[in-house]
């Protein structure tokens, strides 16, 4: 028996970015780049792991728009395109620089292979959908994949409107139903964000556990024993696991985590700002710059500019993804063996990370998962690899205690999604859900084009509600996009409403082009907002 | 190791230069141009945000005219054509997604979120960038209401120390107290919010200058419940109340100084019935409730202030942005 458990938690969530109307849409490179650099190289890890008989444990969430893009036609297609043009440009890329700079001929290679592994994993083994992969993980008792909200709504907000907060949970589980064929039993709530009471609308929809921010369980009330270290039972009856800060830092931190080692791949430099326009016309369908995920530099030191940066060498980086996997599997066995003596319970460590950062932000962070799962299995019995129901179902002792309302974001509350520059979406998404809640009570019998109009409006709110919107608007990257979407889906949601209160006319060709622009859901039945 | 916050310290001030250097503000000028040249037409522009075309006399004139003033207005004035673009409708030509051309924009890699972030909003945010410049959007904007014609008002938790609170207001109420106090006495009367612990009284009264919608309201540092009124302070100083908020509670700070005494079985937490989930909710606001307040008996704060509630002896902070938190107002 190990001495105590790490509970690895990958939350994967991405919005919902599928544009139609346009050809191309940049934004969608979020999801394709989410694939090529984090999902599909995760499921090979996952897959090596599974082949080679390592007895990992992985909890991931996926969320409702993650798994609606992976499973949705038009950008399954556009993201064949986009791998045959990494795959092109890679293989140009060996010529040009076999011709200019032979120190980058080397990795030009090997992008060509892993961009060819990524295609043929994504298109031959899966066939063209993930899920796939990630329903053999799970069936394979390895993989625990847990829900979200809907469309990731930040629920401490929306509280407001409690059947909002219960239609984001209801629509969640019924989408995983759906495409997972399963019933989830734990769900990360979208920015950990917890308010208490919502365990009503957890429960209803079948749910039985969830993770909170550390100061969910330390300033839990009474206070827990054992910390963030073991799960307590609220008492509206959900079972909360916790951040674990140490683990956590050794991976989020820039300034003491791993990802921030001068071997690893610098996130900033990509050919597609490097090399010249003309050269790299066909990966720039516009002809203006953006990343196309070729990058040849390391990290290379402390203040070193982005002219500066040294070539990255494969190898020193994987170097030190060992290096720190086995640092931080030391760690945990030191961290267990101390918490076990004075907890006299085998404790549970949960690392709950953005699926994103590992591939996406630090290149090397899968291979680092790989090592890690490995020496973990081979290497020593001090500590296992666990998911929440494994662990509760050795240890279902539960001390029951009320948490307060917490979140993941700066400073453990809502700040992130609530300051002065995005706090004026709040009355409209707050008067949209109220007008859908209004809505769902007035139609009892609609007939075919009002029923397709109010699934429609739910569709539109539950997209505004989205968090990444109110995120990005914070931390000031794509703003003007995210007020776009905003902004699209309340006007689409305010004339569904004004047609279905009978103040302009509800016309079926305006219907059907909503329902084309934003198709998620199509199962959606608007009476969840009853 | 800690390359990236270098980086991260360094790349805005290379992104301000750029700002400088490129021919941006071209098209942000057209978008407000075309901003400001709805206005007059009855409606502002899109987003919160107020521009001088958008004063308070414009929106009250148009308020009057229907229950759902500039939404409806804003709307009831136009062909059918601009209506379908507001509502986000198709357009016969698809909109054009205007970027910064290669000409324009700046030869420069994607900068970095800016600094102030948390390490994990840094990282975070890694994963919306598109790695190119901010790009605009030319389609017609929906314009989002700056009234709903409604008397609301609803209070958000920002966190221990702070709500948020955003109103709207019927015109016909201020309507109709006109009829019945006069034209003068409405005149100079203000607009204001009270901020209430229902459990403990007290109020915090904000005054609020014409024209706003929201207002962030401190709150006390000890976990409480709150509520907000909103109405019309009339010359003779009596209150008036044209809307009641939800109810809220700010989270506790700190680690309770009770030790959780029962154990339950994860198959016995499944038995717990699920309304009890409300319960919670409002039990929350109920307990919250019977923590004294600060301006409360001395025998009140003793039951409080302990290590368990987190408050902090002699931290007391006074609520409301204008006003202090205090009882009898």
């Amino acid at each position: 028996m190990p001495v105590g458990y790490w509970c690895p938690v990958l939350h994967a969530h991405l919005p919902y970015v599928r544009h139609p109307e346009y050809p191309e849409f940049l934004e969608e490179d979020w999801f394709f780049e989410g694939l090529t650099e984090t999902y599909v190289p995760l499921v090979i890890v996952l897959d090596g792991l599974l082949a080679d008989g390592v007895d990992y444990r992985l909890t991931m969430t996926l969320s409702p728009p993650l798994i609606s893009m992976m499973s949705d036609e038009l950008l399954v297609s556009r993201y064949h395109r986009y791998l045959d043009r990494l795959v092109e440009l890679s293989a140009r890329e060996i010529d040009r620089t076999q011709r200019e700079d032979w120190r980058f001929t080397e990795l030009a290679r090997i992008y060509l292979h892993d961009f060819g592994r990524i295609r043929r994993v994504f298109r031959e083994t899966y066939g063209s959908n993930l899920l796939n992969a990630f329903r053999k993980h799970r069936d394979a008792g390895k993989l625990e994949i847990i829900t979200c909200g809907a469309t990731h709504g930040f629920l401490p907000l929306m509280d407001t409107v409690p059947e909002a907060v219960r239609a984001q949970v209801q629509v969640a589980t019924a989408h995983y139903r759906k495409h997972l064929a399963r019933d989830p039993t734990g769900i990360w709530l979208p920015e950990c964000g917890y308010m208490p009471g919502h365990e009503t609308y957890l429960k209803e929809a079948g749910l039985r556990y969830s993770f909170l921010e550390s100061h969910g369980l330390t300033d839990a009330h009474p206070q827990p024993t054992h910390g963030v270290h073991a799960p307590i039972v609220s008492p509206g009856g959900i079972v909360f696991f916790a951040r674990d800060m140490e683990s956590s830092r050794q991976v989020w931190s820039t300034e003491v985590g791993y990802p921030g080692d001068y071997d690893y791949r610098e996130f900033y430099k990509d050919v597609g700002w490097d090399l010249p326009l003309d050269y790299l016309k066909d990966f720039l369908p516009d002809g203006t710059r953006k990343n196309l995920g070729v990058k040849y530099y390391r990290i290379t030191g402390r203040n070193v500019g982005l002219g500066d940066k040294q070539p990255y060498v494969r190898s020193w980086a994987l170097e030190k993804a060992a290096l720190h996997a086995g640092n931080f599997l030391h760690n945990r066995q030191r961290q267990v063996e101390h918490l076990a003596g004075t907890m006299g319970r085998p404790p549970i460590v949960v690392s709950p990370y953005d699926a994103e950062l590992f591939g996406h932000w630090w290149f090397e962070g899968p291979d680092f998962l790989n090592y890690l799962f490995r020496k973990m299995h081979h290497d020593q019995d001090v500590v296992k690899p666990t998911t929440g129901p494994e662990f509760l179902e050795r240890h279902p002792e539960c001390e029951m205690a009320q948490p307060p309302m917490c979140t993941w974001g700066a400073k453990g509350y809502s700040e992130v999604w609530l300051n002065p520059g995005n706090d004026w979406i709040y009355p409209h998404l707050e008067m949209a859900a109220e007008r859908m809640v209004d809505l769902a009570r007035r139609y009892e019998h609609p007939n075919d084009l009002e029923r397709r109009g109010l699934n429609q409006a739910a569709r539109e709110l539950l997209l505004a509600q989205s968090s990444d919107w109110a995120f990005i608007m914070k931390t000031n990257t794509t703003v003007e996009y995210a007020k776009k979407r905003t902004r699209d889906h309340v006007a689409r949601f305010t004339y569904l409403y004004r047609a279905l209160v009978r103040e302009v006319m509800l016309e079926e060709p305006i219907v059907g082009n909503f329902e084309t622009q934003d198709n998620i859901f199509p199962e959606i039945d608007y009476r969840v907002y009853r | 190791m800690a390359e990236r916050v270098g980086s991260k310290a360094k790349k805005p001030v290379r992104r301000a230069a750029a700002r400088k250097a490129t021919p941006r503000a071209m098209p942000k000028a057209a978008v407000v141009t075309r901003a400001k040249s709805k206005a007059p037409r009855g409606a502002a522009a899109g987003g919160a945000r107020r521009t001088k075309a958008e004063a308070p006399g414009t929106r009250r004139r148009s308020a009057r005219s229907s229950p759902e003033s500039a939404e409806s207005s804003g709307l009831s004035r136009r062909g059918t054509a601009t209506k379908r673009r507001e509502a986000g409708l198709p357009k016969t030509v698809p909109p054009l997604e205007r970027s910064l051309r290669a000409g324009d924009a700046p030869a420069l890699p994607p900068a970095p979120p800016p600094v102030g972030l948390t390490e994990e909003e840094q990282i975070e945010s890694a994963k919306y960038q598109t790695g190119r410049s901010p790009r605009l959007f030319e389609e017609e904007r929906f314009i989002f209401p700056e009234s709903y014609g409604v008397n609301r008002i609803r209070l958000l938790v920002k966190d221990p120390e702070w709500l948020f609170v955003h109103w709207d207001m019927d015109p016909r109420s201020v309507d109709e107290l006109r009829a019945e106090v006069g034209e003068r006495a409405i005149a100079v009367s203000k607009i204001t919010l009270r901020i209430a612990d229902p459990g403990n009284g007290g109020a915090s009264v904000v005054l609020l200058p014409p024209g706003v919608r929201s207002w962030y309201v401190r709150a006390d540092s000890t976990r409480r419940a709150y509520r907000a009124e909103l109405g019309l302070t009339l010359p003779s100083g009596e209150f008036r109340c044209l809307a009641e908020s939800n109810t809220v509670v700010t989270p506790r700070v700190g680690p309770s100084s009770e030790r959780a005494p029962r154990v339950l079985l994860y198959s016995q937490a499944q038995m717990i019935p699920r309304d009890a989930g409300l319960a919670v909710g409002a039990e929350e606001v109920r307990s919250a409730s019977r923590t004294a307040a600060p301006w409360s008996p001395a025998e009140g704060r003793q039951a409080s202030g302990g290590p368990g509630d987190g408050s902090a002896e002699g931290k007391r902070s006074l609520g409301g942005a204008s006003d202090s938190f205090r009882p009898g107002r």
